[in-house]
């Protein structure tokens, strides 16, 4: 539950900066002119010790004639939500950059230049999401840009980086251990790395223009689940949660412990899969193949739950589309039991595997400044000693019903993230056992409700790599603005950190270690009978 | 009396040319069982080198007829060199030894430098990572071959069962083990073509027959530097003969699957670990060795 004590110093905040607030459930609502941006920001962000998550450009001028810009904090420690909003200009809307204060903020403002053509004064500008060819004055999530709206691609190669003094290394954007497309430039002394370079975003799929555009809550949904490959249900949950938080609505309790066993599910699932990839890289094979061997049982468990080895499918707004019966629920706690005992003499073995445990010892540290600095997510964060876990911090669907530890280690370096996944895969067991045991009778499903107009709703669920957050605007029939950031985008710019100084041959494992997912799914597909179609689209204009 | 091997010369290499194809697909069965999963048959590496040898390059380097040269002649002296082994065990004579060992670290030293020979980043680091491990474990492996041939020649001449004598012998055999298996490029050693690392590293230029050749190299140098640790212990049960040579064969694949399982339980080490790691061990093992060898002689 959230601190009510802790509200009144945003009280007084709002208060100093000309600002209005407002609060609603456990989000505070602060709205500040744009020349106390900063200040509130700063204030909130290195003096309330908040965790920065994401901030959102937002056309809002069919509404009230203005640009708008939201970013988005958590009080992780009150539980509280915090959205700080500042309204823009209609015409030509520029922000102070808020990364002096809060250097996490600096690719999402980037983002919402690229994509909403909000300009940032007080900072370096440079184009992040969108594709060298695309033109300067088109930006994509204006309302008045149709989401059909393709420009002529034009072809152009990216010159890799050149240096005299250094060796430079390209890894990507296709490579062995980069299992998604994305670039890395390694400036190398010898076999020592110097200094690194990101180019992400190759595939980005605009996936919110789409949602705002030509779907209807619920299918949203299914689209939101096909972000990502491995946390599908994780997004799933997370846009519901937030759609019924703005939309106040009171989700069945069985549903929500569904949500919570399901979530856990995938954490199991997803962290044995990094465990085997990990190993991988270490060259030791046999973890890789008996931890897979391991997560098949996860797999299966997620197939008796779910209806499909990927969990997807069963998340709507107001509760979940498969119950889960006493067959059901005595299977899935004897498949973890049996889990457990597996998993627990597999990764024994693994762990006193001498190369395994020199090559993860002091690799790719993170100190925990830094982590603080970049408001790095999960077990990146957890890792450099950041006690942080939005399931118990800020707590959501049925976790309020679990008790679990949350780990966190204090070295900061390859091995304490591996320790932390793995000590996670424990709790997140526990976790399930404990909801199946509680499973309460009742509905799963809210038959009849209804979502209002101008609502805002915004949602934080435990990720496997961290905090993903959802952050809805509610419209007619669909949402006026959908912002999704998944973990991994906030903790890509910390690898910068980690990758330093370190031998390029730690450098698979050390970007691996913050578990990255960069593109997932980058188009959406439609089978019918076994043959895949390319989706026709009726323009709009 | 020296057994005759000139009917059998044909029919010898015939099958030192063969057997490494099939002792990895065996390799690759047996890591599959040790790690829960069934695995390709047993024949599958023929098959794949087969047909590699039937696909063209796919990138066309100035520099690929230097690299196809290169790696045949290596084939042709690693093939030589299994024949002198052969003929030290079928025939004696200590010489036979150290030319096999000759030819064995001219095959190495000439496949280690074929990346190098290709205009690649990835290719010279998977290069240099070689050389670097080959700098330190090719002496070594000359060093306690020699040593080990030396001592168990005394150990047959003499037919001592003096324990001094045989705790210098086992010190040098696991000097001659470890290093063999190190020249073999398994885990932890295979820092070279550590693929996730380096993007398949000395591999990432090579294709088709180039890379054929590439894979079966490697596979000649595995069973070359087994067979020169089983050539002097094989003389020492059944002597210079016809018979040492078939148990020499016979100890062959049970060698190989040794250290196909010590690869299933280890992980990779680093680039500046294992270089470092070996020679700690090598100093360590050589200089208790030495010690104990120049004691017994003068005893």
């Amino acid at each position: 539950m959230p601190d009510p004590e802790a509200v009144t110093k945003y009280i007084e905040l709002a208060g100093k900066n000309s600002g209005i607030i407002h609060i609603e459930g456990d989000t505070v609502h602060i709205t500040v002119p744009p020349s106390n941006l900063v200040d509130v920001a700063d204030i909130v962000f290195n003096k309330y010790n908040c965790s920065f998550r994401v901030c959102a450009g937002i056309d809002e001028r069919p509404l009230n004639g203005h640009f708008s810009l939201v970013h988005l904090f958590t009080d992780d420690k009150a539980g509280y939500y915090v959205v700080i909003k500042t309204y823009l200009s209609g015409d030509s809307p520029v922000a102070p950059s808020i990364v002096s204060a809060v250097p996490a903020a600096n690719w999402c403002e980037m983002e919402a230049r690229d994509l909403v053509g909000i300009e940032f004064r007080g900072r370096e500008v440079y184009r992040l999401v969108l594709p060298p060819w695309w033109p300067s004055n088109l930006y994509p999530l204006r309302k008045d840009v149709p989401y059909n709206y393709r420009p002529e691609p034009r072809i152009e190669s990216e010159k890799i980086g050149s240096s005299v003094e250094y060796g430079v290394i390209p890894l990507g954007p296709y490579h062995p251990t980069l299992h998604e497309p994305e670039y890395f430039e390694l400036y190398v002394e010898g076999e020592r790395i110097v200094d690194v370079k990101y180019r992400g975003f190759h595939v980005h799929r605009g996936i919110e223009k789409l949602a705002e555009s030509r779907m209807s809550y619920q299918q949203i949904n299914f689209l939101a689940e096909r972000i990502c490959g491995i946390c599908g249900f994780v997004h799933s949950t997370c846009y519901a949660l937030a759609v019924e938080k703005a939309a106040k609505l009171d989700v069945p309790e069985r549903a929500q412990f569904i949500r919570s066993v399901v979530l856990e599910v995938e954490r199991l699932h997803s962290h044995l899969l990094w465990l085997g990839v990990a190993f991988h890289l270490l060259g030791y094979d046999a973890g890789f193949m008996h931890m897979w061997r391991a997560r098949e049982r996860v797999m299966w468990l997620a197939e008796l739950l779910t209806g499909s080895r990927k969990t997807y499918g069963i998340n709507l707004v107001g509760g979940v589309r498969r119950d889960i019966n006493e067959d059901k629920r005595q299977k899935a706690l004897e498949a973890l039991r049996e889990l457990h005992k597996d998993f627990k003499s597999v990764i024994e073995v693994a762990l006193s595997v001498p190369q395994v445990k020199k090559r993860l010892s002091g690799t790719g540290v993170l100190p925990r400044e830094d982590a603080i600095k970049l408001s790095v997510e999960g077990p990146t964060a957890r890792a450099s000693g950041i006690n942080k876990d939005a399931r118990r911090d800020l707590p959501y669907a049925a976790y309020k019903y679990a008790s679990f530890r949350v780990p966190v280690y204090s070295e900061g370096d390859n091995l304490a993230r591996a320790l932390v996944r793995i000590d996670e895969i424990f709790e997140s067991m526990s976790i399930i056992e404990q909801l199946l045991d509680k499973l309460p009778s009742g509905p799963i499903l809210l038959s009849d409700f209804e979502i209002p107009d101008g609502r805002v709703g915004v949602q934080v669920v435990e990720a496997p790599r961290g905090g993903d957050i959802h952050y809805i605007v509610t419209g007619r029939g669909a949402p006026y603005r959908w912002r999704v950031r998944a973990p991994t985008y906030a903790n890509i710019p910390a690898l910068r950190v980690m990758l330093r100084d370190q031998p390029l041959a730690d450098a698979p494992i050390t970007i691996a270690s913050i578990d990255p997912c960069f593109s997932c799914t980058d188009r959406v597909v439609v089978v019918r009978d076994g043959k895949v179609e390319k989706i026709k689209l009726t323009p709009v204009v | 009396m020296e057994p005759p091997l000139d009917n059998i010369l044909i029919p010898l290499i015939a099958l030192y040319a063969t057997i490494p194809l099939l002792l990895d697909g065996f390799e690759r069965k047996l890591k599959a069982a040790l790690q829960s999963r069934i695995g390709p048959p047993i024949t599958q590496t023929v098959y794949d080198v087969l047909k590699l040898l039937l696909v063209k390059e796919t990138k066309n380097q100035p520099t690929l007829p230097y690299v196809t040269l290169t790696l045949l002649s290596s084939m042709i002296i690693g093939l030589i060199a299994l024949y002198y082994a052969t003929l030290y065990i079928v025939q004696g004579a200590v010489i036979n030894m150290f030319y096999a060992l000759a030819l064995l670290a001219v095959f190495t030293s000439t496949h280690t430098i074929t990346p190098l020979l290709v205009p690649n980043p990835y290719s010279y680091i998977g290069g240099m990572r070689e050389v670097m491990l080959a700098v330190v474990n090719e002496a070594a492996f000359i060093t306690s071959i020699s040593l080990y041939t030396i001592t168990l020649q005394r150990v047959l001449f003499e037919r001592t069962t003096w324990i001094p004598v045989l705790v210098v012998i086992s010190l040098v055999a696991l000097a001659a083990f470890i290093s063999s298996y190190a020249t073999s490029s398994r885990v932890p050693f295979d820092i070279a073509e550590a693929e996730p690392e380096l993007a398949s590293g000395v591999f990432i230029e090579f294709s088709g027959r180039i890379l054929a050749l590439n894979i079966y190299n490697l596979l000649l140098r595995r069973l070359a530097a087994k067979f020169l640790v089983l050539a002097p212990t094989v003389i020492l049960i059944s002597g210079h003969s016809l018979i040492s040579l078939i148990l020499a064969l016979l100890l062959t694949p049970i060698m190989w699957a040794l250290y196909a399982t010590i690869a299933v339980i280890l992980g990779r080490s680093r680039v500046d670990i294992a270089p470092l790691t070996l020679a700690k061990i090598y100093i360590a093992l050589f200089l208790i060795s030495i010690t104990g060898l120049l004691v017994i002689t003068h005893a």
